[in-house]
């Protein structure tokens, strides 16, 4: 008796199916709004990548000509994670801008505490959006929960006119005009898009390198229609952020079983049960990942992932707990891979796992590299300079 | 790291983040323009009704600030 | 002119039995199917047992479509889709596309059967797995397994010693937009545990489920036949991820009644899908003019006391094409709509 194993393989190898129109579009509500004169859509403009999303939709991401929305959390406890994005777009050839004009997104406030509402929230969104529309550069979002916070963001106003009542009559307080961009796009997009001209620029091998992956829940759980899912990384199945971006720099990314689980920052947690925040990050996410895939680094995309997974196992090492591993932002990989100075650029020192093994697993003499830094920081110190630039960097 | 605060931050390469006092260095205009959307749309009341004491000193620091700029509530 | 002819769309059960009743009222009735044999999605999808009783799917709906081919009636006309529609109730003109290429039909009413898709796991939850594990199946392909009494895991085709059904995937979701309960998916997911228990006895085989909806004689006829009989194991609790251990799978979840996490090992994993318009019913409501309700099912404005009745006058609709439905009310919607079909061209030519 034959049994009909074959054609679900078949079934499962053609993958799934689109439906047209099964998800509202958001982009065609932005439009009648546009075309009503309620708001202004901010367009994508220049050179343009196509990627797929979840829900099917292409979704454009614009390549150059960015302004970048930066995250209080890498810039202020991570900040090689910022100046990487900014070395790379600069290597790449793509002009941005660095504004003094923007706020935080204030989501931490409004996720942890409560302690704000929708249109205070709607109104610093759309404040940042219109300070961006100003200089005719197109937002790019550093941090995850800014991202996933704007996407909210717009799903209300696009559903409230009372709400948008509010929000413009504080931006005609601010003297702003009602602006929301065409496409919400995160930095881990760019590098997705970017991908094959990033590896095109890359001068460090990383083939030695194994990788574990820990998707950022703010990134693909919150409005995740139009995050980024490839078919053709983890058959669409997960989103392929970071993911993508390892494997076209020919690392080795290997999968671990938790890799759906918070990294335990969890917002509330982190403020009010920081215990559980360090148990979580070190027990159900650093452990299993050692157990199970053994990884030289651990890559992911947003601001308190990368704090929490690095930071968490300090305490658990003094615990004797099988920890011991480097966290780095994937654009901090991929500046490494495309020849970044570790220190100048990629700012490891702030890390706290032991990132040197997978530094040497690179090919790169860290100890050399710190002197040049040091050397670098003497220039200050001796008052030859006030701060290091671009120019230093390489 | 707190000993080389100072000097790690000057030793960034983006402008915007040679500051020790907030994560980059954020425009005073701008700084008043999330006031403004704190007051108009009532987040900082929210503060209020868990900490009145902090809440009074918030207040007292953006209101100024306001009046500074000459901006109006 | 007024035609006494109806076009039957869909050869599924709904449209079977409103192909047979319109023959049987002595009206003529052109039948399109879509595929190379009647049946509808029991056929095209391998179903085993029909829900409630587990009688053999295949010979019964061979037997309803016997009673359409053999009625003089009856025209039947496979591989045939509708193309295009014009005139007015009573005298339509309906453009079909078919394996000698296209043709007309006068017809005075329509009668919509064109079903549901079951809702593709993969890729809108993308919670479960679908398409990244072999061992996570839906319950058609089950249900195609069991209809052959082979039921073994995809990845090493050994038989399973634990099997679990996840219920309420792309039903009850407000996320995806599929804010409907599918109806059917308890009591078949009830029905194939019962199945595998009695073709695999050392297989255990748990439910995880948010609420079992089973309803009228189901609660008899397959509840608790499965807890009592087969010893299925009923927890309430979503499952939020199946994930690869060793060379099985595992499930997590939350146990509700018991108020605690749960992580079991799982060899197979069933996804109870719902239901979804197919295709066929997404293209009718623009072709045919009617209107479609907000998940793509053909509206029924006047039910539930007129539930055939479409937003047209002389178009009626039947089964899971006016959304989720089981057998019965496919069968008895189908002969619905063929009572209002035949008597609207009827009235309108003794209106002269």
């Amino acid at each position: 008796m034959t049994i009909p194993i074959e054609a679900l393989m078949q079934k499962k190898a053609a993958g799934f199916t689109h439906t047209e129109g099964r998800y509202p579009d958001f982009q065609h509500e932005l439009a009648e709004l546009e075309s009503a004169g309620e708001i202004v859509v901010q367009k994508i403009e220049g050179d343009v990548v196509e990627v797929p999303t979840k829900f099917g939709r292409p979704k454009r991401i614009q390549k150059g000509h960015l302004w970048h929305h930066k995250s209080c959390g890498q810039c202020g406890h991570i900040p090689g994670y910022s100046t990487s994005i900014f070395w790379i777009m600069r290597k790449l050839g793509y002009d941005y801008e660095d504004p003094r004009d923007q706020t935080s997104c204030t989501a931490w406030n409004y996720y942890a505490s409560a302690t704000s509402n929708a249109a205070a929230q709607a109104a610093v969104a759309v404040r940042n959006f219109a300070a961006a529309y100003e200089t005719g550069y197109y937002p790019l979002i550093h941090c995850g929960t800014s991202y996933g916070h704007y996407k909210e963001v717009r799903h209300e106003l696009l559903a409230h006119p009372e709400l948008r009542a509010e929000v413009r009559k504080v931006m005609e307080k601010l003297g702003k005009p009602l602006v929301l961009p065409e496409e919400i796009v995160h930095y881990s997009e760019w590098l997705y898009a970017m991908r094959h001209e990033i590896a095109a620029a890359q001068v460090r091998d990383v083939s030695n390198i194994a990788v574990t992956v820990h998707p950022a829940c703010h990134y693909y759980k919150l409005v995740e229609g139009d995050a980024i899912f490839d078919p053709d990384v983890y058959g669409g199945q997960r989103t392929a952020v970071v993911t993508g971006l390892a494997q076209v720099l020919g690392a080795e990314v290997r999968d671990y079983s938790t890799w759906f689980d918070c990294c335990g920052f969890g917002f509330r947690h982190i403020l009010v049960q920081r215990d559980f925040t360090r148990s979580f990050a070190t027990m159900r996410k650093i452990e299993r990942m050692k157990e199970e895939a053994d990884p030289d680094v651990v890559l992911t995309h947003d601001t308190g992932c990368v704090t929490t997974l690095d930071k968490s196992q300090f305490a658990a090492q003094a615990h004797d707990r099988n920890v011991g591993v480097a966290v780095l932002s994937e654009a901090q990989f991929a500046a490494l891979a495309m020849g970044a100075h570790p220190y100048k650029v990629c700012q490891l020192h702030w890390h706290s796992a032991n990132y040197k093994p997978m530094l040497e697993k690179m090919g790169i003499d860290h100890e050399a590299a710190w002197a040049e830094f040091q050397a670098d920081l003497k220039r200050l110190e001796r008052g030859e300079k006030q701060y290091l630039d671009w120019d230093d960097m390489d | 790291m707190s000993d080389n605060l100072d000097l790690w931050r000057r030793a960034l390469p983006s402008e915007t983040l040679h500051t020790t006092s907030t994560g980059w260095d954020v425009a005073d205009r701008t700084l008043v323009e999330l006031y403004l959307i704190w007051l108009t749309t009532g987040a900082l009341d929210m503060i209020q009704e868990i900490d009145p004491g902090l809440h009074s000193i918030l207040q007292e620091i953006m209101e100024e600030r306001l009046e500074d700029e000459e901006i109006e509530l | 002119m007024t035609s006494e002819t109806v076009v039957v769309i869909g050869g599924g059960p709904g449209g079977l039995r409103a192909a047979r009743g319109v023959a049987e009222l002595g009206a003529s009735v052109v039948l399109l199917e879509k595929d190379e044999r009647l049946g509808g999605t029991p056929i095209r999808e391998n179903y085993a047992g029909l829900t409630p009783h587990g009688l053999k799917a295949e010979p019964l709906m061979n037997q309803m479509a016997e009673a359409v081919t053999s009625n003089p009636h009856a025209d039947v006309r496979l591989q045939t889709t509708p193309v295009a529609l014009s005139g007015e109730p009573g005298s339509f003109t309906l453009t079909v596309s078919g394996p000698d290429g296209t043709s007309d039909i006068e017809c005075g009413a329509i009668v919509v059967a064109t079903g549901f898709q079951h809702f593709d796991p993969g890729r809108e939850t993308q919670m479960y797995g679908y398409y990244e594990f072999d061992d996570v199946i839906t319950l058609p392909d089950l249900e195609a397994m069991l209809k052959v009494e082979n039921v073994v895991r995809p990845s090493n085709g050994e038989a399973p010693k634990s099997l679990c059904f996840v219920q309420c995937v792309g039903s009850r979701d407000r996320r995806i937009g599929n804010e409907y309960c599918s109806k059917v998916c308890c009591g078949v997911a009830s029905k194939e545990a019962i199945e595998v228990r009695e073709l695999l006895p050392d297989c255990k085989v748990y439910i995880f489920y948010i609420d079992m909806r089973m309803y009228g004689y189901w609660e008899n006829e397959i509840y608790w036949k499965a807890q009592e009989k087969q010893h299925v194991q009923y927890v309430k609790g979503v499952i939020t991820e199946v994930l690869p251990k060793g060379d099985g799978l595992v499930v997590r979840g939350e146990d509700t009644t018991m108020g605690r996490p749960m992580e079991l090992p799982m060899d197979i994993v069933v996804l109870s899908v719902g239901m979804e318009p197919s295709q066929g019913t997404r293209e009718m409501a623009p072709m045919l003019g009617i209107d479609a309700n907000r998940f793509g099912f053909i509206d029924g404005p006047e039910a539930p006391l007129d539930p055939v009745a479409t937003s047209r006058p002389g178009i009626y609709a039947c089964g899971a094409a006016l959304g989720p439905a089981d057998l019965e009310d496919s069968v008895s919607s189908g002969a619905n709509a063929a009572m209002k079909a035949v008597g609207f061209v009827r009235g309108l030519v003794q209106a002269g």
